[in-house]
């Protein structure tokens, strides 16, 4: 009998001890979803974190597209800013859509292979994180035809995203990786934010890339905003203010650029408030 | 006994089937986008009379690791705690941030609702009752001043809820923006110790007739007790921050409070101020709660 009772305890302990677990949700960003999709010119998964604006479902209307690279970092932290400026009206309704590696945010490695892959423009034996991740560089060609052939199409299938207001958020070799768009593809986003691009690469390939952009290749009223932080290391400003010295060279109308280095940042502490200050920038009512 | 050890792993399986549930049924629609080791706990406060949500982030091994960890609470949690839940990972992943768990503190219903949000907010975080000058303002009027209440919910059953559920050190830091940034002024003031660590950035001190200015004076000689215990500040501005309608900038107001507090130095009170070049009142927070973490906590020991 005694055996029974403690069994029946047992019983009652264990959905007591359950019911605690299954109370504490974890917390769901809302207006958010999760999707998935397979490259064919890349040839890898990614997840893609997606916020709508508020009343999308009953409102008919299009929206600009945010694109975001290191989703892990930015999506949570760009939604937040953009909710917040959107709920002041200094910032038009938006969608976001992050770009994500599966595993990438427990796994270090799954973090930097993924973003060495697709990130960087050419083949470079070292560098970045070292020769080891290296082996897997210069995919960017081919990350680009998936943004150009398979996401953007994606998107504006499913949802109600404007084909002409896209924008791009990178940093570092993300940043790296948006300039690279926007020297070879650059119709392919309005909006460019770019926060501590890595210019250093493969011997500043990007610096030499930016003297072969045609301006008949840029639309009229392309934005574009580069970042550094002042305590970086000396050559990441050097080579920034290089490329901005070079891209002021063509035709304004085309290309509107804006450069910004904040003081007493870093490379690892710039982001938060060069992404605030770059959408707020991208996104202001035109001047002319 | 064979019945009952049935009975029992049936009931188990009742006990687990919402997960089971779920599978087969979950691809029709998206999902929403969820944090990672994050929670949602609710709470009742009968001191605020109002119902909160505790949007907690924890370490990922947090059960396991046999640790305790410090705790960040953050106010205005429907702006802060993604964000700061992702710069803090960030930091941790490069060793910049000691691990740590992360405490915000929502209205159900303040994230989607502007009115709720502002409601709840005005009520809880400001220090005393402000006359109000135009009739369209009289609602609000009804729901200020509740700083004191809100200090005892947190102090007496917030921070004692997280320590029963979460591996929680005595090492707490309040984050506060604009009228939160009031409040961690105020708790600072009045109840230095219940936090180790603030981040105080654009802290509205020109709330009603700069009543915080009297607060200062009034708990100057109570402050400058020697409590042996340490702790620090960060407060931070935009540079672009005014407020025409009270004619003061908030710069100058920050400065002249931060030199105030200056000049009555308290044993043990490490302060530093920051302004935030370009910034202004609704653009700042994202740099300040960086630059504000990586000022209070020291480096991680590696």
């Amino acid at each position: 009998m005694r055996r029974i009772i403690l069994l029946v305890l047992t019983v009652i302990v264990s959905i007591v001890v359950r019911a605690p677990l299954a109370a504490a949700k974890p917390y769901a960003i809302p207006n958010t979803q999760e999707q998935h999709i397979r490259s064919k010119f890349t040839g890898a998964g990614y997840r893609l974190f997606i916020s709508l604006p508020d009343g999308y479902s009953t409102s008919g209307k299009s929206y600009p597209v945010v694109y975001m690279l290191d989703a892990d970092y930015s999506f949570a932290l760009v939604r937040n800013v953009v909710q917040h400026f959107v709920e002041r009206q200094d910032l038009p309704p938006l969608i976001l859509v992050a770009i994500a590696y599966p595993g990438a945010a427990s796994s270090r490695e799954v973090y930097r292979m993924n973003r060495t892959r697709d990130y960087t423009p050419v083949y470079a034996p070292d560098g970045g994180y070292g020769a080891e991740y290296q082996k897997v560089s210069g995919g960017a060609a081919r990350f680009r035809a998936f943004f150009a052939r398979e996401l953007t199409p994606y998107i504006e299938r499913r949802y109600r995203a404007s084909p002409s207001d896209r924008t791009i958020i990178g940093h570092s070799y993300g940043g790296l990786f948006a300039t690279y768009v926007l020297l070879t593809e650059p119709e392919l986003f309005r909006r460019y934010i770019a926060v501590s691009p890595s210019l250093w690469y493969a011997n500043r390939i990007a610096l030499t890339m930016a003297d072969d952009t045609a301006d008949t290749m840029i639309k009229p009223g392309t934005r574009a905003f580069f970042a550094v932080g002042a305590l970086e290391n000396s050559n990441m400003i050097d080579d920034l203010n290089e490329l901005v010295r070079k891209l002021r060279r063509r035709d304004p109308a085309r290309l509107q650029m804006s450069q910004q280095i904040f003081e007493k940042e870093r490379h690892n502490s710039v982001f938060p408030g060069a992404v605030t200050r770059g959408l707020l920038t991208v996104f202001a009512p035109s001047t002319d | 006994m064979r019945v009952f050890m049935v009975a029992a792993a049936v009931v188990n399986l009742i006990a687990a089937a919402p997960c089971w549930a779920d599978g087969p049924f979950a691809s029709a629609t998206p999902e929403p986008y969820a944090l990672s080791n994050t929670q949602v706990h609710t709470m009742h406060s009968t001191e605020t009379g109002a119902d909160y949500q505790l949007l907690i982030a924890t370490p990922q091994d947090y059960q396991t690791a046999g640790k305790k960890y410090p705790v960040v609470y953050l106010l205005d949690a429907e702006y802060s705690f993604a964000l700061t839940r992702n710069v803090v990972k960030h930091f941790v992943d490069r060793n910049k941030l000691p691990e740590m768990i992360l405490v915000a503190i929502a209205y159900p219903g303040g994230g989607d609702d502007m009115e709720t949000y502002k409601r709840n907010r005005k009520r809880d975080y400001t220090p005393s009752f402000q006359p109000v000058s135009t009739a369209e303002d009289a609602d609000e009027e009804q729901e200020q001043g509740g700083a004191v209440r809100f200090r005892n919910f947190i102090a007496d059953n917030v921070i004692p809820y997280v320590a029963s559920k979460f591996p929680a050190s005595a090492d707490r830091t309040f984050v506060g923006h604009s009228f939160g940034g009031l409040f961690g002024t105020y708790v600072l003031l009045t109840e230095p110790e219940l936090f180790k660590r603030y981040v105080i950035v654009s802290p509205s001190l020109w709330f009603n007739n700069r009543m915080i200015l009297r607060v200062e004076k009034q708990t100057a000689a109570r402050r400058q007790v020697d409590r042996r215990v340490e702790r620090r500040v960060f407060f931070a501005i935009g540079s672009l921050e005014t407020r025409a309608e009270v004619g003061a900038p908030m710069v100058d107001e920050l400065k002249q409070f931060y030199r105030k507090l200056a000049a009555r130095p308290e044993p043990g009170l490490e302060m530093s101020l920051r302004v935030y070049l370009d910034e202004n009142h609704s653009s700042i927070f994202p740099s300040a709660i960086t630059g504000g973490l990586l000022a209070v906590f020291p480096p991680p020991e590696s």
